[in-house]
């Protein structure tokens, strides 16, 4: 079977979302183990520029119109709409974000053609897309098979890697006319809310060094800081660390705080409480250091360390150093 | 305090559009606008409107500026303000909720906490968000015989309702663990329900998402007509609150009472068994749903006195006068929201009485209380003085030889 994927392409005030490349890089590996294109589609206004970063793709189609310069869902419905009935595509990748969410499930309707929603996985098997969906939040995953005409999958952030789609190169450049109907949009961007600069956010960090009641004093925190820092991560806590305010609410892991989900969690004199449990149980990889060997949260933890954390920091901050230099 | 039938009545069908066409409405009318309320209230400084001026801003008809504040989100459904009312206005039980739902219909936003748990409880009939399948795996982890009605359903006497923090939380299953023992040792015929058991949809949830509540209630309902039992026992007051008072709005008509109240009438069988001695002073909190609400103030006391060696004493505020945990009317799960509040929580204030009073032991009877209690004693810096327990916990510490 000969690839055919439409990558709908996110952006924000100039920017690629991380969303796009993920997009590519997954469809770009699908096309080059079977063979035949892939599409990025960028609507926009003054965004031509971004077609250098797309080299993933092996052509563009670029749709440009005053009306398309920030992302409001009828024009962006219209003109992807028009586009996909034209070209008929195997399958059509738009993003589980809001943007995505505005889109894909009008596309799916004004074009009578399935869509997939929760998309975390894309695999092309003897004639057929084979798309893994999320149900339940994850407890269950369904396989669905495309075999014909087009479909809609709506992938969701982070099921692939952008690092796999970010490659620089222009593809072929089609410019196509936007043909919108304005006279049917009730809809309009008025402006973008940007939100107060607040605190870094957790739940975006891809490693915490988290701190528990065994920092301490508040002083201490400055030693997980420079360990995060040597990580490349960031510092969170448990509550009481935050109700001594020795560092903002916005660091909270747990029940009343946040839910986070990083790739390497350090809890550091964690006592592993139920109501911080909560909120770190899923993070992909949990190392904790303790000097009791019995805390409970050496029970979620993949690695436990009975050590003084007091030890184990400086000593794990000197084999950075020296993988560095 | 009114019997559970009469304030049962009085707030079947009421809404605050037909407040006044109710007695309940026609009662705060009566309001003398003394302020006991305000005053009693452990919140009521941080409240633009205390129940006091809601019953003002009410009968100016600009009730609207109410459910716009925040106020009743700092109301912990903790019974003081109604328990002290001199015109017995039933303000915890009828008006208090009706504001209370408006004003989150109203909120921007819901807080991220109160928010999980409702959509946990919603989907996973808990709040923790863990598998209805999970909730008797407790009973693996203990030798006595519980037996769950899915499997066995043969007529029993009592069917104990364990609650979410007794199925789901370490240390509730501590609590659930002993009662088992208890009930036991004490030859009760009971069981439990198990998987099929949902959250009883407690006094918090009740007041901020009544549509949840109801289907609990629904859900709950349609399980129990599977089985013959005479009664309901359970550990967690706020669950025996909801069969009290709410389940027979919905033709639910089975006695249920609290763990405590029930094992107190076998003491004389019990107090034989408690062989050893426990050389505790012990100072004892009142649940609001099980002391205020439901009168049980003697009964969690001579069950702590029928140990060996525990000496009570009291706190400050004790019975009636009793300060809430600050884990009632969903405070729970809004800890986070008062701490950005700059408000005190109620748990950190409760555990300065407890520590005032030199007790080494601080027993409850509510699961809540372990938790937020265990939590203040660490941000206390109390842990090498103090110990938190259930008191089924101590009950079954005492017993000589099991
Ligand atoms: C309703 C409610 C909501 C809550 N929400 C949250 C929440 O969102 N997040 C949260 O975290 N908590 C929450 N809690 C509090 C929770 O119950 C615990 O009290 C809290 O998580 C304990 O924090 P901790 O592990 O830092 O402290 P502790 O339990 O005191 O643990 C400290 C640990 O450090 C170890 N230690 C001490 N010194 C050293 C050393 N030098 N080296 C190595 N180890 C050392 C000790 O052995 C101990 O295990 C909540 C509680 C309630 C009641
Ligand atoms: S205590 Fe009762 S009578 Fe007094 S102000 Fe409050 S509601 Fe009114
Ligand atoms: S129930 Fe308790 S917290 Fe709520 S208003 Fe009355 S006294 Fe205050």
């Amino acid at each position: 079977m000969s690839i055919s994927i439409f990558v709908i392409a996110e952006h924000l005030e100039g920017t690629l979302a991380d969303m796009t490349f993920e997009m590519l890089g997954k469809a770009r590996q699908l096309a080059d183990e079977h063979g035949g294109m892939v599409t990025a589609v960028l609507a926009g206004y003054n965004v031509a520029q971004l077609a250098e970063q797309l080299g993933a793709a092996d052509a563009l189609i670029l749709i440009e119109d005053e009306l398309l310069a920030e992302f409001a869902p009828q024009p962006y419905q219209d003109v992807i709409s028009g586009l996909i009935r034209e070209r008929a595509p195997g399958l059509v990748m738009v993003g589980s974000t809001s943007m995505g969410l505005d889109l894909a499930a009008a596309l799916a309707t004004t074009l009578n053609v399935p869509m997939l929603s929760s998309c975390i996985d894309l695999s092309v098997e003897d004639d057929a897309y084979v798309v893994t969906s999320q149900l339940y939040g994850g407890k269950i995953m369904m396989e669905t098979a495309v075999t014909a005409g087009t479909a809609i999958a709506q992938i969701l952030p982070g099921a692939f890697r952008a690092e796999d789609g970010q490659r620089a190169g222009t593809p072929t450049l089609e410019e196509i006319p936007p043909g919108l109907h304005p006279e049917n949009f009730r809809m309009r961007f008025e402006n973008f809310i940007k939100p107060e600069a607040g605190d870094i956010d957790i739940t975006q960090a891809p490693i915490l060094v988290s701190v528990g009641r065994g920092i301490q004093t508040q002083e201490n925190i400055a030693l997980a800081e420079e360990l995060a820092e040597a990580l490349g991560g960031s510092v969170s806590s448990s509550r009481p660390i935050v109700d001594q305010d020795w560092l903002p609410v916005t660091r909270q892991v747990g029940k009343s705080g946040m839910s986070v989900k990083p790739r390497l969690y350090l809890a550091l004199g964690i006592s592993g409480a139920p109501e911080h449990v909560e909120g770190m149980k899923n993070a992909d990889l949990i190392v904790a250091v303790n000097t009791d060997p019995d805390a409970p949260i050496f029970s979620v933890a993949h690695y436990g360390v009975v050590a003084d954390i007091f030890d184990v920091m400086p000593a794990l901050e000197e084999r950075l150093g020296e993988r560095v230099s | 305090m009114l019997a559970g039938e009469e304030v049962i009545e009085q707030m079947w069908g009421v809404s605050l559009d037909r407040l006044y066409e109710s007695a309940e409405g026609q009662r705060i009318l009566s309001c003398i606008q003394c302020g006991t309320c305000a005053g009693a209230c452990p919140y009521g400084e941080h409240m633009l409107y205390p129940p006091r001026r809601i019953i003002t801003m009410l009968k100016a008809g600009l009730i609207e500026e109410v459910f716009d504040s925040d106020s009743l989100f700092k109301c912990v459904n903790c019974y003081t303000c109604m328990t002290k009312c001199p015109r017995e206005i039933k303000l915890t039980e009828i008006l208090l909720p009706l504001v209370k739902e408006q004003s989150a219909v109203r909120l921007e936003e819901m807080p991220a906490e109160l928010q999980k748990a409702i959509e946990n409880t919603y989907r996973y009939g808990n709040s923790y968000g863990e598998s209805a399948r999970k909730r008797a795996a407790w009973i693996d982890t203990i030798d006595v015989p519980i037996r769950i009605l899915a499997k066995d359903p043969t007529p029993v006497d009592i069917l104990w309702f364990v609650e979410c923090d007794l199925s789901y939380h370490p240390r509730g299953q501590d609590a659930a663990r002993a009662t088992a023992l208890l009930f036991h040792l004490l030859d009760l015929d009971f069981a439990i329900l198990g998987p099929e058991e949902r959250c009883a949809g407690d006094c918090g949830r009740l007041s901020w998402e009544p549509g949840l509540a109801e289907a609990l209630v629904d859900y709950n309902l349609s399980i129990f007509e599977k089985y013959r039992f005479n009664r309901i026992v359970t550990n967690d007051p706020h669950a025996l609150d909801a069969f009290k008072y709410r389940y027979p709005m919905f033709e639910f008509k089975y006695k249920t009472t609290a763990t405590v109240p029930e094992l107190h009438r076998h003491l004389d069988r019990l107090a034989p068994m408690l062989s050893r001695k426990l050389d505790y002073l012990v100072t004892y909190h009142d649940s609001c749903c099980l002391g205020r609400h439901n009168g049980f103030y003697d009964e969690p006391r001579a069950l702590l006195e029928a140990i060996p060696g525990v000496r009570l004493v009291e706190m400050e505020h004790t019975r009636e006068n009793s300060i809430c945990c600050g884990g009632g009317g969903g405070g729970m799960w809004l800890d986070t929201w008062y701490k950005q509040q700059d408000i005190e929580r109620l748990s950190d204030r409760r555990l300065r009485e407890v520590i005032a009073t030199g007790a080494d032991v601080l027993a409850v009877a509510c699961p809540y209380e372990v938790s937020r209690f265990e939590d203040a004693v660490k941000l206390a810096g109390y842990e090498d003085r103090i110990i938190v327990r259930d008191i089924t916990e101590l009950l079954v510490e005492a017993l000589g030889g099991h």
